[in-house]
């Protein structure tokens, strides 16, 4: 078996059967039953879908949805992935390296013909896989959820509801790397853990709240309602958090799953899927980017350091 | 003669302004067993580490098995078991699924793999617990565990870091059994420890390592009359008469024990030379002997004289 795949398969079952795994999914199911529970009725009755004026700050994103059941659901699941996906991906990887050193496995695995990358890599593969898997058995859920109560399901939303699970991954996957890099960086997992998840919770939930303060301090003093230089106001502190929300890949995340549902007013249906992948392409560059440059850096730590 | 299963040439490792690891180069024949002894701290780990590249080293080159670690360290862990100091297996997974996930690593079938994970299951005496999780084993059970790992690969060459630590006396005993079968099979054992008489016990050659160079290396027979050699001799006689004194330009002290029991504390061996003066004088010798240095007097010795420094 390649090197590479029997860590990944190792990790893959150590994972699932984890504690951390474990408890994570069991909130991750409680929060969106609450969520389909509370919203079934509103699914139910629908009736036609609309373009409707998306507004999600706290991720600094806005914009206008063609807002299907299916939509809105995927929708509501997003918001909840946005922070739990985001701290599963980040905790999964937060200890995968530095608690092999501490307990002296790592020492006991490179014992063996393995090169260190095969390790690392392994070690993505496998937790990648399970976010893979994570993310692909929510989307069977959300679609599952819709046939039991009936609600009308389309196509094209079931095709960009498969995009966005894509796209989901892509940010969990991320977060994973960030974790893995702050597994390197770190010499004791609990510091480690306690720093990606801390940071995970920072940028997905508060970030954009410190981010529109200090894009309100950086513009100055509002001027007064209604004038037009409230108006410049206002567009200078927005450009100010689109900078600053540059950093955050929740905030490319959620840009990115609003523009493959983002709607036309003017047909009232989404717009083309190449223009959401145009409008996106920034934010799935910047993802990418996010994704390979933590795991860069901790494959080039791991790579050069010692196994003491 | 014979290949050298281990060169290490003018190894060197730092940690910050600490030598760790200082010049040290030695060679292990193969088919011996070496023992690699020294104080806590003195240098043994990190040298093991550096020769399997989990340490890298600042100065110096490992060879094992006729290839460079640094080069070739697949072709090198292929042939190599390894039992690293205060390591423990993968607590989730049970015994088996531990070594099943190990032998992996290598070009096995999948028969192959049973028979081999049975086979050092039983070795080990773990094959009763074999589908408990390694988690629940105690520290003498995940030591075994991880000395059945070791052997996965049938190496030809053992790199044992205080492999007896955390084990038992038939654990220990346990231990002593592979390197002398492993011996009789032909390999090279390299195992490091502080127990003295462990390493007296099976080592064909011993390296004395104290603030991370090599003091001494040897087998143990030449490292005794390296030690004499360097610090002097402890003659013992026992006459019928008593003894008369004794006057020689090698000894340094004479230390009478009972009127016909003397120790002289020589820089040679004087024995020929006492032995025929005492015959002359119409003295009966009982015993004329050196008192040989015990391992751990040379092992404290050589401590001590690192402190002095």
């Amino acid at each position: 078996m390649n090197p590479a795949m029997n860590i990944a398969l190792k990790e893959l079952y150590t994972s699932v059967k984890s504690k951390r795994f474990i408890v994570m999914m069991a909130f991750y199911f409680l929060i969106f039953g609450i969520a389909v529970y509370s919203t079934k009725d509103y699914l139910i009755q629908m009736g036609v879908p609309a373009v409707e004026n998306n507004e999600l700050f706290m991720w600094g994103v806005s914009g206008y949805t063609y807002m299907t059941p299916f939509a809105m659901l995927f929708m509501i699941n997003m918001t909840i992935i946005t922070i739990i996906g985001a701290v599963l991906g980040a905790a999964l990887g937060a200890d995968a390296i530095n608690r092999e050193v501490e307990t002296g496995t790592a020492k006991v695995l490179l014992g063996h013909p393995i090169y260190r990358d095969e390790v690392i890599n392994g070690k993505f593969l496998g937790m990648g896989i399970l976010i893979v898997i994570v993310n692909l058995l929510v989307y069977a859920m959300i679609i599952a959820v819709m046939l039991i109560f009936g609600i009308p399901l389309d196509g094209d939303s079931l095709i960009r509801g498969f995009l966005g699970v894509a796209v989901t991954i892509l940010y969990t996957l991320t977060f994973l790397s960030i974790g893995v890099f702050f597994s390197t960086l770190f010499k004791k997992p609990e510091t480690s853990m306690l720093a990606a998840v801390g940071l995970t919770i920072f940028m997905t939930v508060f970030y954009g709240i410190v981010a529109s303060i200090i894009a309100s301090k950086l513009v100055g003093p509002a001027p007064s309602w209604g004038t037009s230089s409230y108006e410049a106001w206002q567009e200078a502190r927005k450009l100010w958090m689109a900078r600053l929300h540059l950093i955050n890949p929740a905030h490319h995340y959620v840009q990115m799953v609003s523009y493959i549902f983002g709607g036309d007013r003017f047909v009232n249906y989404y717009i083309p899927l190449g223009d959401s992948f145009t409008y996106g392409f920034n934010n799935l560059a910047i993802l990418l980017v996010m994704l390979f440059l933590p795991f860069a850096f901790a494959y080039v730590r791991f790579m050069t350091r010692d196994i003491s | 003669m014979s290949q050298a299963a281990i060169r290490i040439e003018n190894l060197t490792k730092l940690y910050g302004r600490v030598r760790a690891v200082d010049s040290l180069s030695l060679e292990v024949e193969t088919g011996e067993v070496f023992g690699f002894l020294g104080p806590n701290g003195a240098g043994k780990t990190t040298t093991i580490l550096s020769m399997l590249g989990l340490v890298i080293p600042d100065k110096g080159r490992v060879e094992l098995l006729g290839y460079d670690i640094t080069r070739e360290p697949i072709r090198i862990k292929e042939r190599v078991g390894y039992l690293p100091e205060n390591a423990t297996v993968y607590g989730e997974l049970t015994a088996w699924k531990n070594l099943e996930f190990f032998a992996n690593f290598y070009r096995m079938s999948n028969t192959e793999k049973e028979r081999r994970i049975t086979e050092l299951l039983k070795m080990v005496g773990l094959w009763e617990v074999r589908y408990r999780k390694a988690k629940t084993f105690s520290k003498g059970m995940k030591q075994r565990l991880l000395i059945a790992q070791t052997f996965i690969n049938d190496p030809e060459l053992l790199i044992l870091d205080e492999p007896t630590s955390g084990l038992d006396p038939e654990g220990t005993r346990l231990v002593k059994d592979l390197i002398r079968k492993a011996k009789s099979e032909g390999k090279t054992v390299f195992f490091s420890s502080h127990i003295l008489s462990e390493v007296e016990e099976l080592s064909d050659r011993v390296g004395i390592i104290v603030a991370g160079k090599l003091r001494a290396s040897g087998t143990i027979r030449e490292i005794k009359r390296k030690f004499m050699e360097l610090e002097g001799y402890e003659i013992v006689i026992e006459t019928k008469e008593p003894l008369p004194e004794i006057e020689h330009t090698e000894a340094i002290r004479i230390k009478k024990l009972a009127p016909n029991r003397t120790v002289i504390f020589t820089r040679s061996d004087i024995r020929e030379e006492l032995s025929r003066y005492l015959t002359s004088r119409g003295i009966t010798i009982l015993s004329l002997e050196i008192r040989e240095p015990s391992l751990e007097d040379i092992f404290l010795k050589t401590i001590y004289r690192r402190e002095e420094e």
